[in-house]
Formats: C-alpha cells, structure tokens, sequence
C-alpha cells in the first residue's frame, strides 16, 4: 500500500513538472511588455526620424535653435537606456541578435551625439563668419577703394571673397585646394602692410579660414548623421523584434497546445483515478457484506454445534451422574451393615427407654419427671436415626445438576461423619488438617462428598493389617497457588505397589475381595467433570496419599469455557 | 481501511490546488519597477524659424516636493560645518546667484568657477560650465562634496537629517521609501525645476506683444542676430544647449592669463584636446542679474563681458552704440519669479 501511493505521488510530481514547464513555455511573451517594448522601438524610430529632419532644417538655415534637436537626443538615449536595461520580452536565439542590434545603435548614437556637439560649435561659429564676412569685406575694400599701394591687394581680396562664397556655395567648384594657401598669401602679404590694415586682412582671413574649413566639417557631419546609417539599424531592431515576436508567439501556440493537450490527459487521469476508487469503495462495500453474510452463517452453525456438544455433553454428565449414584447406592451397600448398626443403636437405646418406661408404667411405681427425660431421651436418639436415614436418602437420590459455592473443608467433615462407623468399626483415627479461609468452590457437594468418602473407605481398607493403635488418617485441604484448590487424604497403609500404579484409576479394576473396581475410576469421572484432577503420591515413611486438586475461579476472572 | 478513498481524494485535490496556484505564482507578471523618463508622453519638439522661444509661463511640478525640495536647498545642514546651503550660493533675491566672481565656500574656501545662476536652470542641457552632470540629480553631488564648497558627505547629511522629525515626516509622506539620498536629491532638483522666470518683456514681444521692448532694445535684438551672437545664444533658454569653445576667434586665455585647471573646461572631462578651452554656453535669462560673468567671473559688466564676447567669440570689435543696444535687449531677457522681477 505504502509502495503504491510514494508511486501515485512519484506521478503526481511528474505530472505537475511536466504541466510547470509546458506552462511556462506557453507564457513567454508578458503583453504587457511587449506591448512597451514595441512602443519604445517605434518612439525610437520617430525620434531618428525628427532628429534627421532637425539637421536637415538646420543645414538649410530653417532652424534657428538647438532645444529639438538636443531633446531628440535626450530621447533616444532614455529609449536606449530602457531598451538595454529591461530584458525583452522574447525567449530564444531571436534575443542576442536584437541586442546586439541595440549596442550598435546606442555605440552609434553616443558617437553622433558626439558629432552633434562638434557640429553645434562649427556651426555656430561658421554662420557668424558668413554673416560677417562678406559685410566685412566688403566695408574694408570700400576704406581702401582708393588708394594705390593697396591695389594689388584689393584686387586679390575681392576674388578670394568671391571664391570663399563660391566655394561655400558649390562644394564641387574645385576651388578649395587653392583657396588655402591663397589665404596664407594674403596674411603674409597683410604682415608687411601697416598694422591697422594687417590686422583687419588678418581678422577676416581668419573668419576665410573658417568658411572654407568649417563648412566641410559641418557638411561631413551632416552627411554621417544623414546617411540613414541610424534609421537603418532602428529599422532593423523594429523589424527582427518583429519577426522575433512572430516566432515566439509561434512557439507559444504550440505550447499552449500541449499544455491544452496535458491539461485534458491530466483531467482523464484524475476521472480514471476517482472512478476506480469509486469502483474499489464498491468492491469493498460488496466483500463486506458477503463477509457480514458469511459471518452470520457460521455463528449459526457454531450456535447449532455448541447446542449439539451441550446436549451430548449433558447426556455424558447425566450418564456419569447416573454412574455415581449407582455407585453411591453401591457403596451403601457396602456399607450397609456399618449404617445399620449407625441405625440400631438409636433404635436399641429407644427400645431401652421406652422398656424402661414401660415396666415402671406396669409396676405403677414411677416418678413423672423421669418419664420426661426418658422420652426426650427417646426423641433425641429416634432424630438421630433419623439423620441417617436422611443422609443415606440425600447421599443416593438422584440429584438434580446443580453447583453450588461450598466450603470443601465442610464437604471433607461431612463425608468423614458419614464413614464413622465404619472407622469406629475399624479403629482408624482420622486427623484433619484443614486450611482456614478457603475460597468457596462452586462443586456439586454430594458427588465430591462421595470422591471424598471414597477416598476415605479405600484409606481405612489400606490399613487392615495394621496395628489397631496406629490407623491412623490425614485429612488435609490446602490453597494451591491461589487458583486451585488440594484435597488430600493421607494413609499409612500398604501404598500402591508399583506393578498396579498404572492400573489402579481403570474401571473394573481393584484389590479388594468384594469391591466392582469403580470407585477411583468414577471418583476420577468426577474430579474431571469440576476441571479438577485426581491423583496419587507414595508418603515417605509408608502407606499412600491419595487427593484431588480443584481449580477456582478468582474473584473478576472471566468465565472460560 | 473505509476511509481510504476519501483520504486519497482529498489529497489529490490539494495537491492539484497547490499547483494550480504555484503556476498561478509564477505566471504573474513582474511589475517593471524601473521608473523611466516620460518621454513617451511628451510631443515632438515644436518646430520654428524663431531662434529664441519663450519659456513656459508655467510648469508641473509635484508641490509637495517642491516645499520639501525648497526646505532642503536652503537648509545649511549641508554643509559640513553647518554654515551654508544651496541657496548661500544661489541666492533668489539676486538672480539666483551670489553675485561675486568665485563663491566663498565653508571655512572661507574659494571655489573654482564663478557660480551659475540656479533660476532656469533645469532648461539647460547639462549642468556645470564643463558639462560633467547630465542632470539635476547628478549636479548635487558636485558641491555637496567639493571641499570649496559644501564639503560634506551623503553619509553626514542623511545623519544630520534624520535626526529632524519634520524631514522624517515630509519624506515618508511623499516617497515610499523615505528619507534616503536618492529622494533628497530629487526634492532639491523637483525645487529648482521649478525655479523658472517666465513672463521676460522680450518673451512677451515673441510671444506678439510689439510694444512690450522699446525701440533701442528691438535694434538690440536684430543685432543680437545680424551680429550672430544668436548663433550660440538661442532656444528656450538663450544659450544652454550646447558647447563652445571659449576664444574661437582670438586667444582669450592667452590675454587673460593666469591659466588655471578650471580654464581647461570641457576637456577636463572628455580628455580631448578638442574639449580644451570649451565650456557649455551659458543660458543669457536674468543675465542682466547675474554679474559678474563667465565662467571666472572676470566681466564685472554686461557692457565687458558684450565687448569680450565680440572680440574672442565673434571677431569683431563691436562699437559703443552696438554694446549698448545688446546690452539694452539683455535686459529684456530678466523674467519674473512669484510674480514679481528681481
């Protein structure tokens, strides 16, 4: 059982992972994130777009300020700051590829910012001089207009002028190469010329240098920026984020597919699952029943044969009772002569009162208190005869099954009254010693009374070749362990020679001239019928101990049967 | 054993509930926590011939940082020895500036540069005369920490600021995580964006007002163009917005003399000789407030630092009646902050 459920919770484990990962593969594109990633993306396309057309405007002179074009930069650098800080919301090879394409453009966008900064300073610097430099020309040729020595110079001045613009103007004139060392011309030539007018050739060669260096500079600038290179790389990193999201939305479909697909087959386990064990609550429900069933039947039986043994069992007892008694009535027999004489006396002492009483009725001469003491002496022996008479009736009817609690040490001194006679009659002692407090014993008393006196008669039959003086018979009851009872007597007579030891509990089987051989036999019959067991023992001096031991019920033990 | 299947089929319910709610755990999205800039809801920048443009007459501005923002940038525990603030420096009621050449730092140190006026100060497109701070925030640390200066430390501050329950309080209401060195920073920069002067006569002639700059000042602002001095000087903030070299036309420092590191510029944080001598080009609002001028404060006029900047940066000597018309128009340039003219 342990087995099968660490399997059931193996599987649900691998269920569960397996549903984990399919979940996550189904979820890898967070719209939310998408969505901004997608918006950043296009803001950085816009932005591209207006910072193109800011310096268009501005190389066209239609843009008088920088703030556009230095917030278009702004832009893009925080777009390109979101876009590598955040991860994309793509999983797979597609990823390298958009951020390789994103440290290209934020490499390129820092070096055109860079440009940028360059390209504000020239220009800035390169519009100053146009502006004063045709002005500027012009002024200072009209204060030496004329005067000679500065012909040469003026006439050179004004072409220059003229090329620089032109130059300005058309970058492919051609002019440019020449123009350098021309303006070189004029500055040395300005050296030797008084210091007012050198210095004012000097000032605007100065602003000539600028116009010819500074509007290529500013033109190569513009060209990069221009070139489309940005808007290119922009483009691309729009697009294969595209393209990139298109595929993992693909692959997200196929996952949301198979965690569908797995969800339905988790389900279809779960039904079977809940369906068998429906089926085994069923199954069970069902066993029980044929169990409860079963059950019910075989206590029937069981009830039928206790019945039966109860019944072949009361058959057995009423036998062995019918055995007993029979044997009792035997015994009387036996006895009969010893229980005669127990009878003859009360009635000879009777028949010498009434005698007695009688001849002093006849001789008239008779006091009338002793009359009185001599009847109660009659009626006190007639009730002793009675008692016999009694006994021997009670000792051989045939009993009624009862088991009553008795006091054994009782049952003991009414079974030896009973032999007195015939103890008197063979001048045996007896001598009890009996345990006091014993346990009341439930026991039928007569059929015990009967092993007892038996036991008793056989004692007395051991001890006829003894000295008369010393018959003697131990009668003793003790507690055995607390859970049993012992009854013992005790004789000093022949013992049991061993060839007979294993002989002598047999029916039919005895020493004695007159006896049938079933005393011990059925004595044994009765010990067993109380649980009980009936044995024997060789004393130590001489002579035999025979006894039985009783079993008890202690107080609160259940009952077994 | 009867209570077997139910046992089993509790089981499994819990264990299927466990996992539909960690699949549920694990598929929630991550809030992106990353505060960006708001340039998704900004427009494109407004295109127009116009090389000057006036300034908002307003902007937004969180109020509640700027009161904080204001607390803290005029609070001298800043400073090291608790002596100075922000506004020490940058005085309001002179243009945002402390009107002398280099400013007197804590134990009477001398700074390095001429102090910037704060007003407008969040239109320029970076801070410092050589540009080293992209924005506010960053600006901060620089005299926080420059011994000529403030001379402190965030450490020491926070420190010194914690022990105030009001700043305690204000910060908790306002960020989330309280007072830490970033919202600090943020307050202050929230403040001086809003340190903004709009309202300049000459923003109301752009804005169609003729009659809002005389006759002198409107000869001024054509010469301002014609001269070429709006070829730098232009945009939002008149200047601003971009670098240049200091002495294009003629050896500035050379007739100065006494080259100091400072004079290096730009090239002190690029590294590049092209850099050497170029410093951002100063916004010209309030310049009529905020002698004396440049970056060494040398000029102690409008009148001087005109000349200069037509010498070195033009090349040209401007007459006295074209200084005095530019001056004219550069007065029309001072704006109102509360509504009232410093």
């Amino acid at each position: 059982m342990t087995l099968l459920r660490g399997g059931y919770v193996l599987m649900v484990l691998v269920a569960i992972s397996i549903l984990t990962f399919v979940f996550i593969r189904s979820q890898t594109i967070d719209p939310d994130r998408h969505y901004r990633i997608t918006d950043r993306l296009r803001l950085l396309k816009q932005y591209d777009a207006i910072l193109s057309q800011d310096t268009l405007k501005l190389r066209a002179n239609l843009l008088g300020h920088y703030d556009s074009l230095v917030e278009s930069l702004d832009q893009i650098s925080g777009l390109i700051a979101d876009l590598e800080a955040g991860p994309v919301a793509i999983v797979g090879k597609g990823r390298p590829e958009i951020d390789r394409l994103v440290e290209s453009y934020a490499r390129a966008h820092a070096e055109r910012r860079k440009m940028l900064e360059r390209f504000k300073k020239r220009n800035a610097t390169l519009r100053n001089s146009l502006l004063y430099f045709p002005s500027a020309v012009e002024k200072f040729l009209a204060g030496i207009k004329n005067q000679r020595e500065y012909e040469r110079t003026f006439r050179s001045l004004e072409i220059l002028t003229r090329d620089v613009l032109v130059d300005y103007v058309d970058k492919s004139s051609g002019l440019h190469p020449r123009l350098q060392s021309r303006i070189d011309m004029l500055v040395s030539l300005s050296d030797r010329m008084p210091s007012d007018v050198g210095e004012q050739i000097s000032s605007l060669m100065s602003h000539a240098r600028i116009i010819g260096s500074h509007k290529r500079e500013v033109s190569e600038i513009l060209e990069v920026v221009l070139s489309g290179n940005m808007s290119n790389i922009a483009e691309n990193i729009y697009n294969s984020y595209q393209t990139q999201h298109v595929n993992s939305q693909k692959t997200e479909r196929i996952f949301t597919f198979l965690l569908y697909m797995s969800s339905v087959l988790l389900m279809a386990c779960i039904i079977n699952i809940l369906f068998r064990l429906a089926q085994a609550t069923h199954r069970l429900s069902q066993a029980n029943e044929t169990l409860e069933r079963r059950v019910e039947a075989r206590t029937k039986e069981l009830t039928q044969e206790i019945i039966e043994r109860k019944r072949v069992e009361a058959a057995a007892r009423e036998h062995q009772e019918e055995m007993a008694r029979v044997l009792r009535i035997n015994m009387m027999g036996e006895m009969a002569s010893a229980l005669a004489h127990e009878i003859n006396q009360p009635l000879a002492a009777i028949m010498n009162y009434a005698r007695g009483c009688l001849l002093r009725i006849r001789a008239k001469k008779f006091k009338r208190d002793e009359f009185g003491s001599a009847i109660e002496e009659i009626c006190a022996q007639a009730e002793r005869a009675s008692k016999v008479v009694h006994h021997i009736r009670e000792f051989v009817k045939k009993p009624a099954f009862s088991r009553k609690p008795m006091d054994l040490n009782e049952l003991v001194v009414s079974a030896a009254k009973f032999a007195e006679i015939e103890l008197r009659h063979s001048e045996v002692r007896v001598e009890f010693d009996l345990a006091e407090r014993l346990p009341a014993v439930p026991v039928d008393s007569i059929q015990i009374e009967q092993v007892i006196l038996n036991l008793i008669r056989n004692s007395i039959d051991a001890m006829q070749e003894l000295e008369v003086t010393s018959r003697l018979i131990t009668i003793r009851t003790s507690a055995n362990n607390g859970s049993a009872l012992d009854i013992a007597v005790c004789d000093i007579g022949s013992g049991v020679p061993d060839s007979i030891a294993e002989k002598i509990f047999d029916p039919f089987f005895t020493t004695k001239s007159q006896g049938v051989g079933m005393g011990l036999a059925i004595s044994r019959t009765i010990v067993e019928a109380h649980s009980g067991r009936l044995w024997n023992t060789s004393n130590s001096g001489r002579g035999a101990t025979f006894g039985f031991t009783i079993p008890y019920r202690r107080e609160g033990e259940s009952h077994v049967l | 054993m009867r209570h077997q299947p139910t046992y089993i089929l509790f089981a499994a319910i819990c264990l299927v509930a466990a996992a539909v709610l960690w699949l549920s755990i694990i598929a929630a999205p991550t809030e992106d926590a990353r505060t960006s800039k708001a340039w998704h809801s900004m427009p494109p920048a407004t295109l127009t011939a116009e090389a000057i443009r006036p300034l908002p007459e307003q902007t937004f501005q969180d109020p509640r940082k700027v009161a904080l923002g204001r607390e803290l940038f005029h609070d001298p525990r800043l400073s090291h020895d608790d002596t100075l603030a922000c506004a020490s420096c940058h005085v309001l009621a002179m243009g945002g500036t402390d009107r002398v050449a280099r400013s007197i730092g804590i134990g009477g140190a001398v700074s390095a540069v001429n102090a910037p006026t704060v007003f407008n100060s969040g239109f320029n497109f970076v801070q410092f005369w050589d540009g080293r701070a992209a924005t506010l925030e960053d600006q901060i640390d620089g005299p926080i920490h420059d011994p000529g200066e403030l001379g402190s430390n965030w450490a020491e501050i926070l420190r010194k600021l914690r022990r105030d329950p009001d700043y305690m309080d204000a910060f908790e209401d306002i960020y989330r995580d309280g007072l830490h060195r970033d919202n600090v920073k943020d307050a202050i920069a929230t403040y001086e964006r809003s340190l903004v002067t709009p309202n300049a006569r000459f923003d109301k002639f752009l804005r169609g007002d003729a009659d809002a700059i005389a006759e002198q000042e409107k000869i001024g602002y054509q010469r301002f163009s014609s001269l070429g001095c709006i070829s730098c000087h232009q945009g939002l903030n008149v200047g601003g917005n971009m670098f240049q070299e200091f002495g294009v036309m003629g050896d500035y420092f050379a007739d100065r003399g006494g080259i100091t590191e400072a004079d290096y510029g730009r090239y002190n944080v690029t590294g590049e000789d092209e850099d050497r001598y170029v410093f951002k080009v100063p916004s010209l609002r309030n310049v009529a407030l905020t002698a004396p001028y440049f970056h060494d404060g040398s000029a102690q006029t409008l009148q001087e630092a005109v000349r200069v900047m037509g010498k070195y940066q033009l090349g040209r000597n401007l007459q006295a009646d074209e200084i005095a018309s530019l001056v004219a128009f550069l007065n029309t340039l001072t704006g109102e902050f509360d509504g009232a003219r410093k």
